[in-house]
Formats: structure tokens, C-alpha cells, sequence
């Protein structure tokens, strides 16, 4: 990175850091994205996320060698919401990842070239965007055996369309730029336009949108693993932790209390980044 | 008798609006030779940006010719011909893409134009000195930069297509007056230098006379009067220029 | 009436302090048309904004006081600012569709700045602006008015509460220069009727000839140059006022001459007179605090070479 860009890190930080919430959520990821990428080394009992079973100590509360206390089978459930973490992160990742360059594309043609690919790309949006995500999520894992690659590709399914709208009218409303004619008079192919012209701008926006919905695919994940539709046991996922636990619930507590503790924190991390992500960006979405 | 490098026959835009029909411009005629400035002065509702829109490429007259060298003019236009004709608009605030660094504003006719890579870094930094910019601005975003900077870089980017005529469309409205008193003196001189044509549309009359030979005054789409600059501002019979011409301000 | 002295304004940022006005003196007298001049970046608009309690938040440092009559508007707070803002005193904004709220009725907004005046004062107030058609203009909706009309509602928006300051700040500059004059006339012959004074901020030297009866010229967060307009204008003594005078294009064809250089960083302005690095004239006395001096009674500038009986100075001047 040149000093140029160096500089504006400084003062991109400096203003992020005014903001104490957003630095909260910096902080929260932070430590989140840690907990979940060295699971395996932090955990106190990794091999409790795979199959492991000890009668002896079942239910037990939280204490000195169980954090989070035990769950149904002796698994200490600490370690399992640190794994559950890497599950839901892993989630994330992968769908932004399939949902993202999909919708971006296709808002960014359907924005530029409009007629038919407009038409065609715009309306196929609207019927996907017709259907809650979960409900469209669910209906595609109807038809699969459950797993979290299905999941994957569910949500991945019933996401890209949110980009698909957003770049389509961010492109819209920046072709009557000034700019865009100066670049349109160069001579430029459409692709160069679409690519090099018309995507930076709206690079803030699909990244503070891509913040925000790294919370919100965990939490539609776990929604899904609520309902026994996303890892499947014996791997951790933090929507079958909550489900598994509150049958059991006011006496053995602890496991659907921190499991939803930690989908909310998790949530709430990303939203307040995301949030503080708007302003930095001066985003008006 | 040489053929002018830009030769307008019978230019009419009528736009459609629902079902009004809304005549912007009317049977324009106009030339500009290589290497001369020619004014468009006319206030808003002229049709002046239309003019420049067609000139540009961007609208499709609904009547009449443009010629470049003698060669007729579509909307669909070869990377080439984009080459021959750029422009420099009026607002420096949007001028350029937020999103970008100057460098990188610069580079784009270059890599649509097929300059060499090698080369692009050190055309850049020639073309930001021929503006009167420091070399190192090409690292800075729009957003560090003042008005008449920005305008500056504007003129870069569509000088670095090598074009034989520019279209400038109220460039220099929008800037203070010391900072407009110098980029009308780099116009001059880069049309001295460079042989570049203008079309310089401006509402402005002391600033169309301090840059133009020629000059075409616009009213309700029609061409109301035109000639040389110097004998239309002292002479003309024409009622509107004469209204235009006792509206400049004095100052002293 | 209006009364500003030693005005400081800095902000603090990523670099600093930045210094952008400094000891900034004005009036306006009852009745008086005063400009405000200046090149963009020069504090003008800043220095309107703080006389109406606009600028604030933990970042602007303000020192001074502003005084409209006996009110003091600085130190003061937002309950006077909010009161005398619409009533005593009315600011009209540069973009009028922007100064404008596009999700309420013409007749909404110039209801809700109405405070003393009966309803059907607002009526009235449009055709005085010459708005021909008054009840479809306060049917419609800011995006429905031309850049023109929108102007001229603002401009009823500022008289209608019959205020006695009236400070424009680049009033139509969007718009055509026709135009322009149209909404100017009908502005400064509602102020002369009303008897209120008018602070014009402006970069446009034309308008400020045209309707202007005094004149401050500002610089780089400093007044350099105050008197009558004709003052100013037919004998300016600073040179910057001299250079942007000269940067004026006339119709006599000639070229106009810049200023060479730029405005300084206002995180380390210049010691003295912060137009002296990019003056032809600028001498060793130029970097100590130049105070204002007497060129003639009324008209001062803030230049060494003004006043004094030096040779070079004699020279300068010719």
C-alpha cells in the first residue's frame, strides 16, 4: 500500500475510533473470528465436538472445569459453542462468498445495459425477494438430506437477490453521474464501465451491506439449526444447541442461555461494525 | 477550401414526452476548424447541453449531420472516433469518480486507447505537469482535491485521448474567479500548443470573448446570431445578444 | 445592528487545529446592504453560520462576539438562537431545491416558519415575490418548482416574518444569471421597503456592485479590505482584492490573470498576513500580524504598504 493509502487508513481509523460502539463491534468480531479460526487449539475440551460421550458428567453446571457447564451426553459446552462458532462463521463466509459476485454482477448489468437484461434480471430478483429467506431456505433443504453444505447453498440461494437490488439501484442512480458520461465519452466497453467505473462506487456499500450480513446469515442459520435443518450432530451448530436445551429448561439452564448469548453477541458484533462500517462509507442505504 | 474539423448540417432534437412534443434544438448549423475555439453562448433552456450531448455522441439527433473530418457521425460510434472528441463538464464535484484516484481517472482512455502499460505511469505524470498538477496527485482522491484541481484533472483525463476537439461545457462556471482566470489561460495555451479545437459552451459573454474567435448565440433551440467574436459583441443588430451583452456586469 | 468582533473559528481533526477564521470584525448597520467577499474556502459562509448558532458539536472551538441589537448571539445558546432564527434575522441559503424540504407542501414549510404572521400573510408574501399563480405553487412539492420559483419562495420564506437582518449566502448561484438578478431585485426592493439590513455573501463582484451600498473582503479566515462598495471596488488597495479584481474577464477580450499559488494550510497558516506567500509585493514586514490600516475614511485594508509614507508603497500604488 502507497503512503497515499496508508494515510487514509490512519485517518479511516481515526474516525472509526470516535464511535464507541462500532469499536465494541470491531471488538466483538475480532474476538469471535479468533475464537472460531483457533477452536481446535483454545478449546478447552476439542474432543468434545465430535462423538464423545461421558455419562459421569452429564448436566453438570457451570464451574471451574466447565465453563459453560455440560450438556446431555458430558460435553463440555463451551468448547462446542467455540466449534459452533467456527460452523456459523464458516456459513457466512461461504454464502456471502456464492451470493455476493452473483448478485453484484447481475445488479450491475441489469443496472447498466438495462432493456431485456434489465427486464429479465429484475423481475427473476423481485420473485426471490418475494419469499422469506428462511422460508425459501427450508423449502430448498425439503428436498436434500440436511447438512451444512445444503445449508450453504440454501441460504446462498435466497440471498444473492438482496445484492442484486442494491447494486442494481446504486448503478442506476450513479450512471446519471457526470463521471460516468466522461468515461462513457472515452470510448469505454461496457464491461470496463460496469467493472472499473461503476463497481468502486459502489464498493462501500456492498461492504458495509456484507458486514451486516455476516450477523444476519448466522442468525438465519441458526434459525434453520433450530429446527434440526443445519450441521448435523454430532458437529455443534449453535441454533440445535439452543433447540436441544430448552426442553430441559428453568433447572438445566445453561446450555440454551449461552448458546443464544452467543448468537446474539455474535449479531450484535457485526451489526455495530456494520453500522459504524455506514458511516465511515457515508452510506445511505 | 479545407473541410472544418467539426461540421453540424441541420441539427434538430425533438423530445418526446408522454405525448408533448418538445423541440430543443432547430435546424442548427455550425463548423469549428482544427485548432479554433468556437463559443455556444445561451442561457438555460437554450439547448446548449443537447448541442453538446449530440456532439458528444450521447443523443441521437432527430434530424440532421455531424461530420468529424469530413466523415458522417452516428450515435454508434468506433473507439476511434470516441478518441477524436472528449469533454470537460461543468461541475467539479462530479466530475470525477469518488471511487478512484486521479491516476487511476487518468489511466482509463489510456488502457481503452491501448497505450502500453509501461508507459501509462510516466504519461500520467506528463499529463498532470501539462495541466499545471503536482506528479504526485495522481495518488490522491478526488475528494482531497479543490475545485480547480479537479477541473484540471477533468481537462487530463480527456486530454490523454490525444483528441482533435473538446468540448467544454460551462468548465469553468463553478470555480471562483482567480482560480477560472487561470484555467481559461491554460485552455489558451494548450490550444496553442496542441492544435486542440474547443467548442466552449458558456452562459458567460467576457469569458466566451477572452478564449473564442467564433461564436454561435442560442435561444429556444435556434441559432440567433453568429460570427466572429470580436464584431458580434461590438456590432451585432441582434436584439437578444444586445440584451445578453448589457446584462455582463461592470464591476469598476 | 448586526455586530461581529474578533470572530476565531477553528476546528480540531486528524491533523490538528485547523485555524479557518481568525479575528474576524464586521457590521451591518440598520438598513445597510453589506457584502461578504471572498474566493471559495474563505470563511464566509462559516462566518454566516455562526451568527445563527449553526455551527457546533465537540470539534468547533469559537471565540468572539457577535451581537444583533442587544442580544448577544455569541456566547449564547440554542434557545436565543432559535428564537431570533426565522424572526429577527432569516438566512437564504445557495441551492434553493436543496434548501428545500422535498417531503412537505410549499405551504407546509412557509406555515411552519410563519410564527407571528396570520396564514393568510403567506399568500400574499408570494405574490409580492412575483409568483403569479400563489396557490399552485403552495400545492406543489419542491421537486414541481423550477430552480427560479424555488428561489423566490425561499426569498418569501426569509421576508415573511418581517425579519431585520437578512443574510443570503451565495443566493442563486444555480442559477441563471437572468434569473438571478430577477430574485436579487425582488429581495433588496422587499428589504429597502421593510427598512431590514441584508449581509450578501458572495464570490460575485457583479452583484455586490449592483446591490451593495459597503463591502468586506475576506481572505484565508481574515477581513483584508473593508469600505464602500465604490470604495473597494474603484480603488481596492490589498492586493488580493487588486488580483481578483483583475481575474475579472471584461468583454474586451483579454485574458484574465490568476493569482498564482493557493489558499494556506489552515493548520499552519502563515505567521502574518496569510495572503503573503502568493503576493508579488510581500516584504519581510509581511510576517508579523498586519492590523488593519486607514486608506481613506471608511476604507481600510490590511497591508503594511497601506497608510505609510514608505517609497515602495508609493510605487505599489500607482
Amino acid at each position: 500500500m502507497n503512503r497515499r493509502g496508508a494515510t487514509r487508513g490512519r485517518i479511516a481509523w481515526y474516525r472509526f475510533s470516535r464511535g464507541r460502539f462500532q469499536v465494541i463491534g470491531l471488538v466483538i468480531v475480532s474476538l469471535v473470528s479468533v475464537g472460531a479460526l483457533a477452536a481446535p487449539l483454545i478449546a478447552p475440551y476439542p474432543e468434545h465436538a465430535g462423538r464423545f460421550v461421558d455419562v459421569e458428567n452429564i448436566y453438570r453446571a457451570p464451574d471451574a472445569q466447565h465453563l459453560m457447564g455440560t450438556d446431555a451426553v458430558g460435553r463440555d459446552v463451551f468448547s462446542r459453542l467455540l466449534f459452533a462458532y467456527r460452523s456459523s462463521m464458516l456459513l457466512s463466509i461461504v454464502v456471502l462468498a456464492l451470493a455476493v459476485p452473483v448478485g453484484v454482477i447481475v445488479g450491475l448489468c441489469a443496472g447498466y445495459l438495462g432493456g431485456w437484461t434489465e427486464t429479465v434480471a429484475m423481475r427473476i430478483t423481485d420473485i426471490f425477494l418475494a419469499v422469506p429467506s428462511l422460508v425459501l431456505a427450508m423449502a430448498i433443504l425439503g428436498l436434500f438430506a440436511p447438512s451444512l453444505t445444503m445449508t450453504m447453498i440454501a441460504v446462498a440461494v435466497g440471498w444473492w437477490p438482496w445484492y442484486a437490488r442494491l447494486v442494481y439501484n446504486q448503478t442506476r442512480s450513479i450512471c446519471t453521474e457526470e463521471y460516468i458520461t466522461a468515461a462513457h465519452v472515452t470510448g469505454a466497453s461496457a464491461t470496463r464501465m460496469m467493472f472499473t467505473e461503476i463497481l468502486p462506487v459502489t464498493s462501500g456499500t456492498v461492504l458495509t451491506k456484507m458486514t451486516l450480513d455476516m450477523g444476519f446469515v448466522i442468525l438465519l442459520g441458526s434459525s434453520l439449526g433450530f429446527i434440526g435443518l443445519g450441521a448435523q450432530p454430532p458437529t455443534p451448530d449453535l441454533g440445535t444447541m439452543v433447540a436441544e436445551g430448552t426442553a430441559l429448561l428453568p433447572d438445566v439452564w445453561w446450555q440454551p442461555v449461552f448458546a443464544s448469548l452467543a448468537i446474539l453477541v455474535v449479531v450484535l458484533g457485526f451489526n455495530l461494525l456494520g453500522d459504524g462500517l455506514r458511516d465511515l462509507f457515508g452510506v445511505e442505504s | 477550401m479545407t473541410v472544418p474539423l467539426l461540421e453540424l448540417r441541420g441539427i434538430s432534437m425533438i423530445y418526446r414526452v408522454g405525448t408533448q412534443r418538445i423541440p430543443a434544438l432547430k435546424a442548427i448549423d455550425l463548423e469549428i476548424g482544427r485548432g479554433e475555439t468556437l463559443a455556444v453562448v445561451g442561457e438555460s433552456g437554450s439547448g446548449k447541453t443537447t448541442l453538446a450531448k449530440i456532439i458528444l455522441g450521447l443523443e441521437r439527433p432527430t434530424a440532421g449531420s455531424v461530420r468529424l473530418d469530413g466523415q458522417e457521425l452516428t450515435i454508434r460510434r468506433s473507439r476511434e472516433t470516441r478518441r477524436q472528441i472528449q469533454v470537460v463538464q461543468q461541475n467539479p464535484l462530479s466530475a470525477l469518480n469518488p471511487a478512484k484516484t486521479v491516476g487511476s481517472t487518468i489511466t482509463l482512455p489510456l488502457a481503452v486507447h491501448g497505450y502500453p502499460r509501461e508507459g501509462r505511469d510516466r504519461r500520467i505524470a506528463e499529463l498532470l505537469d501539462i495541466v499545471g498538477l503536482p506528479p504526485a496527485l495522481a495518488l490522491h482522491y478526488p475528494n482531497d482535491l479543490s475545485g480547480g484541481q479537479r477541473q484540471r484533472v477533468a481537462l487530463a483525463r480527456a486530454l490523454a485521448s490525444n483528441p482533435d476537439l473538446l468540448v467544454l461545457d460551462e468548465p469553468t462556471s463553478a470555480l471562483d474567479v482567480s482560480v477560472q482566470a487561470k484555467m481559461l489561460r491554460l485552455l489558451r495555451e494548450l490550444q496553442v500548443k496542441h492544435r486542440v479545437a474547443y467548442c466552449f459552451i458558456t452562459h458567460d459573454l467576457a469569458v466566451a470573448r477572452a478564449l473564442a474567435q467564433r461564436v454561435v448565440v442560442l435561444r429556444g433551440g435556434s441559432i440567433v446570431d453568429k460570427g466572429e467574436i470580436g464584431s458580434v459583441f461590438t456590432s451585432s443588430r441582434n436584439g437578444y445578444t444586445r440584451e445578453l451583452l448589457a446584462a455582463v456586469p461592470t464591476i469598476k | 445592528m448586526l455586530e461581529i468582533r474578533d470572530l476565531s473559528v477553528s476546528f480540531r481533526g486528524f491533523e490538528g487545529k485547523a485555524r479557518v477564521i481568525e479575528n474576524v470584525s464586521l457590521e451591518v448597520r440598520r438598513g445597510e446592504k453589506v457584502a461578504l467577499v471572498g474566493e471559495s474556502g474563505c470563511g464566509k459562509s462559516l462566518t454566516a453560520r455562526v451568527v445563527f448558532g449553526l455551527l457546533e458539536g465537540g470539534e468547533v472551538d469559537i471565540d468572539g462576539r457577535v451581537m444583533l441589537d442587544e442580544t448577544s448571539l455569541l456566547p449564547a445558546d440554542q434557545v436565543v438562537w432559535s428564537k431570533i432564527r426565522g424572526c429577527r434575522a432569516a438566512m437564504i441559503f445557495q441551492d434553493p431545491l436543496a434548501a428545500l424540504n422535498p417531503v412537505f407542501t410549499i405551504a407546509d414549510q412557509m406555515r411552519a416558519v410563519t410564527k407571528n404572521q396570520p396564514v393568510g400573510c403567506i399568500r400574499d408574501m408570494l405574490e409580492r415575490v412575483a409568483i403569479e399563480d400563489p396557490d399552485r405553487v403552495l400545492a406543489a412539492y419542491p421537486f414541481q418548482l423550477s430552480g427560479g420559483m424555488a428561489q423566490r419562495v425561499l426569498i418569501a420564506m426569509a421576508l415573511i416574518n418581517e425579519p431585520d437582518l437578512i443574510v443570503a449566502d451565495e443566493p442563486a448561484t444555480a442559477l441563471d444569471t437572468r434569473v438571478q438578478r430577477q430574485a436579487l431585485d425582488l429581495l433588496v426592493e422587499a428589504i429597502t421597503a421593510n427598512g431590514s439590513s441584508l449581509l450578501l455573501i458572495s464570490h460575485d463582484l457583479g452583484l455586490v456592485r449592483q446591490y451593495t451600498d459597503r463591502m468586506y473582503v475576506m481572505y484565508a479566515g481574515n477581513i483584508v479590505e473593508s469600505g464602500s462598495t465604490d470604495q473597494v471596488l474603484g480603488g481596492a488597495r490589498h492586493p488580493y482584492t487588486q488580483a481578483m479584481l483583475a481575474a475579472v474577464p471584461q468583454l474586451d477580450g483579454a485574458l484574465p490573470k490568476g493569482i498564482e499559488g493557493h489558499l494556506p494550510d489552515y493548520h499552519q497558516p502563515p505567521p502574518g498576513c496569510r495572503f503573503q506567500p502568493r503576493c508579488p509585493h510581500a516584504a519581510q514586514e509581511c510576517h508579523v500580524p498586519v492590523p488593519l490600516r486607514l486608506v481613506d475614511s471608511g476604507h481600510e485594508a490590511r497591508c503594511v504598504f497601506v497608510g505609510s509614507s514608505d517609497v515602495r508603497s508609493q510605487r505599489f500604488h500607482e
